[in-house]
C-alpha cells in the first residue's frame, strides 16, 4: 500500500505547484511535505519504511557484532538497526557489573589472565555461533581476541560471558573463533607467529623457532563450555596465519586458513630490513592451508603428539607427513576464506589481487587422496597445483576481502579499497556483476543466516571502517559504520546507516531472532548463572543473616524492591567480608544493582540471580549501598550502610 | 409400592453427579484476579483455588507491600486447610441423601452443596475486604481503605482489576444446579416413591385434603 502512496506523492509533486489542502489528502499532504522539507527522495523513504520499526515489533534478526580492541559483543536488531545490547567479553563493564567483584571476576581475571598477567582488554576479532547440523542453534556464541590469544563463551540463554580460555601456545590469534557444523571444536589459530609456549628466542631464529598453531578447542555441548583437557593443537609454519573457517556438508572435517607472510618476514628486524608491510608481499601467491582435522583427530586418538605448555600438539613434520596439512597457492595476501553454503567450495579475497578465487573441495581431496603435489616449502609441506584446485576466478575489484551468501547462489564481497559490496555469482563466473558503493572503506561482511547451510539472503551488512562525512563530526576519533543493504531486489540498496561507537567491530553473524531462547530470569531464585545450579548460600526470605567467623564476615542478603536485607552491614578493618546476594524477583525486567561507595564494588542483580562478593575491608569509615539500576519509585531509598569500624577502636 | 422406581434411580444418578461436580471442582481454579498496570503490558493473574492462590503470586505480593498489604499467602489458612474435608463432607451428605432420600434430608443436602458457592463468595469477599482494610500503617504509600473488586472491573492505584469466577466455581455451581432440579422433580413425585410410609402418607394425605 505504501508504495502506491508514494507513487501517487511522487506524481503529485512533478506536477505543477499541487495546492495543500486541509482536507480528506490531509496525510498525504503531510508526508509529501515532509520529504520536501528534509530533501528525502522516494527511495529514502521506502528505505524508512524498509526498516522504521514502530514501538513494541519486533526485529526479524540480531547481529553479533566484534567490537574490535572494545573487548565486547554489540547485539544489533534487523532491519531496524537499534543496538540492543553489548556484552563485556574481556573487559570490565559497570553496567553487567562484570569486573567489579562479583562472579564475572573468575573468568575475567582468573580464567582471562594469560602467562599470570592479569588483563582488562581484548582486541576481539570474529565471533561465531554455535552450530548443530551447520544451521545456528541460538545456544552459543564464541569470540576470540587477537592481542592475548583466548576465546571466550557467551551464553546466549543470558548474554554472559561463561568462560574465557587463555591459549597456551601461541602468543597472538586472528582466525577464530570458528565452529565446526555441530560445534564438536572452536577452532583458534594464530596470526603472529612467535616461539610456541611463550619462550623467548632472538628474531634471528625466525625460521627455526618461531611457529604459529591452530588450536581446536573441544567445546562440552552438556557443559556449554570448552573442555581444554580434551583440547589439541597442530604446529603450523610461521606464515601469519589469517582468517579461517570450518567445512561443512560436503567440506565437514576439513578446516581451510589463510596464511599472508609466506616470506617469513619478520619486519626491519633492526637491520634495515624492509617492515613486514612489504616484507611480507614478496611472494605473488601466499599459501591456503587445508587441515584434515578427522585425520588429525586420529593422530592425537593415537598419541602422536608432543605436550607444550599443558595442551597436546601434532608437530608440524607429523602434520605435513600425514596430510593433515597441505597447502595450496592463493592469491596474495588473502584475507576472507569462507566456504559456501553447500561445502563444495572456498572463496578466498586476496587483498593485493582483484579476484575472487573459487576453490574446489572436491578436487582438493581428490588431489591429496592421489598424492599428487607440485612441490614442498621448506617445511616439507606439500602443495597443491593452484589451477588444478580451483573452479576459477572473478575479478571484483581491488581489495576484495570476505564474502557471504544469500540463497539464490550469490556471493558478496567485501571490496576494500573500491569501498564496494560486488554481488556475483559464485556457480557460474561468466555473469556480470554488480557492485555497490558503500561508505566508507567496508572490511567485513555479513549477511542473514550468511555463514550457514542455508543463508536467508533478504539482507547483507557493510561493516565499514571509516565514517567519514557519514556523522556530525565527533572526533577525531569517528565511529566506524554499519550499513544495511536490502539485497531482496533486483538490485542492492542501502538502506540503513547505524554508526558504532561501543567498539571496532570486525566481524559479526546475522542471526534469525526466533532462533534465541533468551531466559527473562534465573529460577529458582537464587541460582547462579556460572553454575547453573541454586548457590547454598542463596537465602530466601527471612533466612538473611550475618555470620562472623574471626575476622571473615559473611553477609546473607536478599534483594528486592525496594529493599536490601540486611541493611546495615557493621564490620571492623581489616575484616573479610563476603556479601552472598539474592535476588527474590522473578518479574521480567526487575533487574537491580548492589554497589558500595568508595569500595569499587558493583554487581547487577537480574531477576533471581546470585552474585558473591568477597574484598577486605582495609579503609574505615561509614560507607552507603545502594541499588545502582532504577528499579521502582522507591528506587533510591533502596540503600543501606556498611560501617566500617577503625582499627584499635 | 415398588422398589423399582425410575425416577429413583435418576436421583441417586443426579446426586453423584453433583458431588462429582464438587469433588472435581477443589482440583480447579475458583476465581481469578487479572491486574493491569503501563509497566505489566501482558497484565498480572492471580489463580485462586480453594487450597491456596497460583500466578503471579510473588509478583504481586512484591507490589503490595508498598502499600502495606499482607501477603496473599497469609489469607483464609483456616478454609484453604479445611477446604477438602468439606467438599468432602458436603459430597458425602449429597451422595448419602441420594442414596437414602428423605424430603427434609434432600433439601437439606442441597442447602449444603448451595453453601459451597456461596460460601466461598462471602469468605473470598471477605478476605478482599480484609486485604484492603488491614493495611500495614508503616508502609511507604498509604491508601485510604478500600474493597477491591470482587467481581468484575476495579482500581486500584495505577492498576486496573479484572476478577471473575473461574472453572471450579462454575462446576461446583452447575452440581448445586442439577441438584437443585432434581431434588425439585423429587419432591413433585413424592407420591410416586418408597420411602417410608409413615413420612410419605401424611403429607399426601395432607396434600389431598
Amino acid at each position: 500500500m505504501l508504495p502506491s502512496l508514494l507513487l501517487t506523492l511522487s506524481a503529485c509533486q512533478t506536477a505543477d505547484a499541487p495546492t495543500p489542502t486541509a482536507s480528506a489528502g490531509g496525510a498525504d499532504e503531510g508526508l509529501a511535505g515532509i520529504m520536501t522539507a528534509r530533501g528525502l527522495t522516494e527511495d529514502d523513504v521506502l528505505a524508512a519504511a524498509k526498516t522504521y520499526t514502530p514501538t513494541g515489533k519486533l526485529d526479524e534478526y540480531v547481529i553479533f557484532a566484534s567490537g574490535g580492541h572494545g573487548g565486547n559483543i554489540i547485539v544489533i536488531g534487523v532491519p531496524s538497526m537499534r543496538i540492543l545490547k553489548y556484552i563485556s567479553v574481556f573487559g570490565p563493564e559497570p553496567w553487567q557489573g562484570y569486573g567489579y567483584g562479583g562472579l564475572g571476576d573468575d573468568v575475567l581475571y582468573n580464567q582471562g589472565s594469560q602467562g599470570g598477567k592479569e588483563m582488562t582488554w581484548g582486541d576481539v576479532h570474529h565471533p561465531n555461533l554455535s552450530e548443530t547440523g551447520g544451521e545456528y542453534d541460538g545456544n552459543y556464541l564464541f569470540l576470540n581476541d587477537k592481542a592475548n590469544a583466548r576465546v571466550a563463551v557467551i551464553d546466549l540463554r543470558d548474554f554472559m560471558t561463561k568462560q574465557i580460555v587463555a591459549n597456551p601456545l601461541v602468543m597472538s590469534d586472528h582466525g577464530g573463533a570458528f565452529v565446526t557444523q555441530n560445534t564438536d571444536y572452536v577452532i583458534e589459530t594464530s596470526q603472529y607467529a612467535a616461539p610456541l609456549g611463550g619462550a623467548y628466542s632472538g628474531l634471528d631464529n625466525y625460521e627455526a623457532e618461531y611457529r604459529g598453531a591452530a588450536i581446536f578447542w573441544k567445546f562440552d555441548k552438556q557443559k556449554g563450555r570448552i573442555d581444554q583437557a580434551q583440547s589439541w593443537a597442530i604446529e603450523l609454519p610461521p606464515y601469519a596465519q589469517d582468517l579461517a573457517d570450518a567445512g561443512k556438508l560436503a567440506s565437514d572435517g576439513w578446516v581451510y586458513i589463510n596464511s599472508w607472510n609466506t616470506e617469513m618476514s619478520a619486519g626491519s628486524e633492526g637491520k634495515g630490513k624492509p617492515f613486514a608491510e612489504s616484507g611480507a608481499s614478496q611472494n605473488d601467491m601466499d599459501y591456503m592451508h587445508i587441515i584434515d582435522w578427522k585425520k588429525a583427530e586420529t593422530l592425537v586418538a593415537a598419541g602422536k603428539t608432543k605436550t607444550i605448555n599443558g595442551i597436546r600438539v601434532i608437530s608440524l613434520a607429523d602434520a605435513a607427513a600425514e596430510h593433515v596439512l597441505t597447502f595450496v597457492g592463493e592469491p596474495k595476501s588473502p584475507h576472507g576464506c569462507d566456504v559456501t553454503p553447500d561445502g563444495t567450495a572456498v572463496v578466498v579475497g586476496g587483498k593485493l589481487d582483484t579476484h575472487a578465487t573459487v576453490y574446489d573441495v572436491a578436487k582438493m581431496k581428490d588431489l591429496i587422496a592421489n598424492g599428487q603435489f607440485v612441490g614442498k616449502d621448506k617445511f616439507g609441506v606439500d602443495i597443491l597445483d593452484f589451477q588444478a584446485s580451483i573452479r576459477g576466478q572473478r575479478e571484483v575489484g581491488l581489495g576484495p576481502l570476505h564474502t557471504v551468501y544469500d540463497d539464490k547462489g550469490y556471493a558478496y564481497t567485501s571490496v576494500f579499497l573500491d569501498s564496494t559490496v560486488v554481488k556475483w555469482n559464485w556457480k557460474n563466473l561468466e555473469e556480470p556483476i554488480e557492485a555497490l558503493g558503500v561508505q566508507y572503506n567496508i572490511g567485513h561482511i555479513t549477511a542473514a543466516e550468511g555463514d550457514t547451510i542455508s543463508p536467508d539472503g533478504k539482507y547483507v551488512v557493510a561493516m565499514n571502517k571509516m565514517s567519514q562525512d557519514r556523522y556530525v563530526n565527533v572526533g577525531p576519533l569517528l565511529p566506524q559504520s554499519f550499513q544495511l543493504i536490502d539485497i531482496s531486489g533486483p538490485t542492492m540498496k542501502v538502506i540503513y546507516d547505524l554508526p558504532l561507537p561501543l567498539g571496532e567491530p570486525h566481524y559479526a553473524q546475522m542471526m534469525k531472532a526466533d532462533k534465541l531462547h533468551t531466559i527473562t530470569a534465573y529460577t529458582p531464585a537464587g541460582t547462579n548463572p556460572y553454575t547453573d545450579e541454586k548457590s547454598t548460600a542463596a537465602v530466601a526470605s527471612g533466612e538473611e543473616r550475618i555470620e562472623r567467623n574471626g575476622k571473615q564476615v559473611d553477609v546473607y542478603m536478599s534483594v528486592i524492591r525496594s529493599h536490601f536485607t540486611p541493611d546495615m552491614i557493621e564490620v571492623n578493618q581489616g575484616d573479610t567480608v563476603t556479601l552472598h546476594l539474592t535476588s527474590m524477583e522473578q518479574a521480567l525486567d526487575q533487574t537491580h544493582g548492589f554497589a558500595i561507595d568508595m569500595y569499587n564494588v558493583n554487581v547487577s542483580m537480574e531477576p533471581g540471580k546470585y552474585e558473591e562478593i568477597t574484598f577486605v575491608a582495609d579503609r574505615a569509615g561509614v560507607f552507603p549501598f545502594y541499588c545502582t539500576e532504577f528499579c521502582s519509585a522507591l528506587h533510591l531509598e533502596m540503600m543501606g550502610y556498611f560501617l566500617v569500624k577503625p582499627q584499635g577502636s | 409400592m415398588e422398589r423399582r422406581n425410575p425416577a429413583r434411580w435418576w436421583f441417586f444418578a443426579v446426586g453423584c453427579a453433583a458431588a462429582a461436580c464438587f469433588v472435581g471442582s477443589w482440583f480447579l481454579p475458583w476465581w481469578t484476579f487479572r491486574l493491569f498496570a503501563p509497566q505489566y503490558p501482558a497484565g498480572l493473574e492471580v489463580i485462586v483455588h480453594l487450597t491456596g492462590v497460583v500466578g503471579d503470586v510473588a509478583e504481586i505480593n512484591t507490589i503490595n507491600h508498598y502499600i502495606g498489604m499482607h501477603s496473599l499467602s497469609d489469607a483464609a489458612a483456616l478454609e484453604r486447610a479445611a477446604s477438602p474435608w468439606l467438599i468432602g463432607l458436603v459430597s458425602a451428605v449429597v451422595v448419602g441423601a441420594a442414596a437414602l432420600p428423605g424430603r427434609k434430608r434432600n433439601w437439606f443436602a442441597l442447602a449444603a452443596a448451595a453453601g459451597l458457592p456461596v460460601g466461598f463468595v462471602l469468605d473470598f469477599s471477605y478476605w478482599m475486604y480484609q486485604s484492603g482494610h488491614d493495611l500495614d500503617p508503616r508502609a511507604p504509600i498509604r491508601l485510604k481503605p478500600f474493597m477491591p473488586a470482587v467481581l468484575g472491573d476495579g482500581k486500584v492505584g495505577q492498576f486496573l482489576t479484572e476478577a471473575a469466577p473461574a472453572a471450579g466455581f462454575w462446576l461446583a455451581l452447575f452440581g448445586v444446579a442439577i441438584l437443585a432440579i432434581a431434588t425439585w422433580r423429587w419432591t413433585s413425585r413424592l407420591g410416586v416413591v418408597v420411602a417410608p410410609a409413615e413420612v410419605v402418607q401424611p403429607a399426601l394425605l395432607r396434600r389431598g385434603a
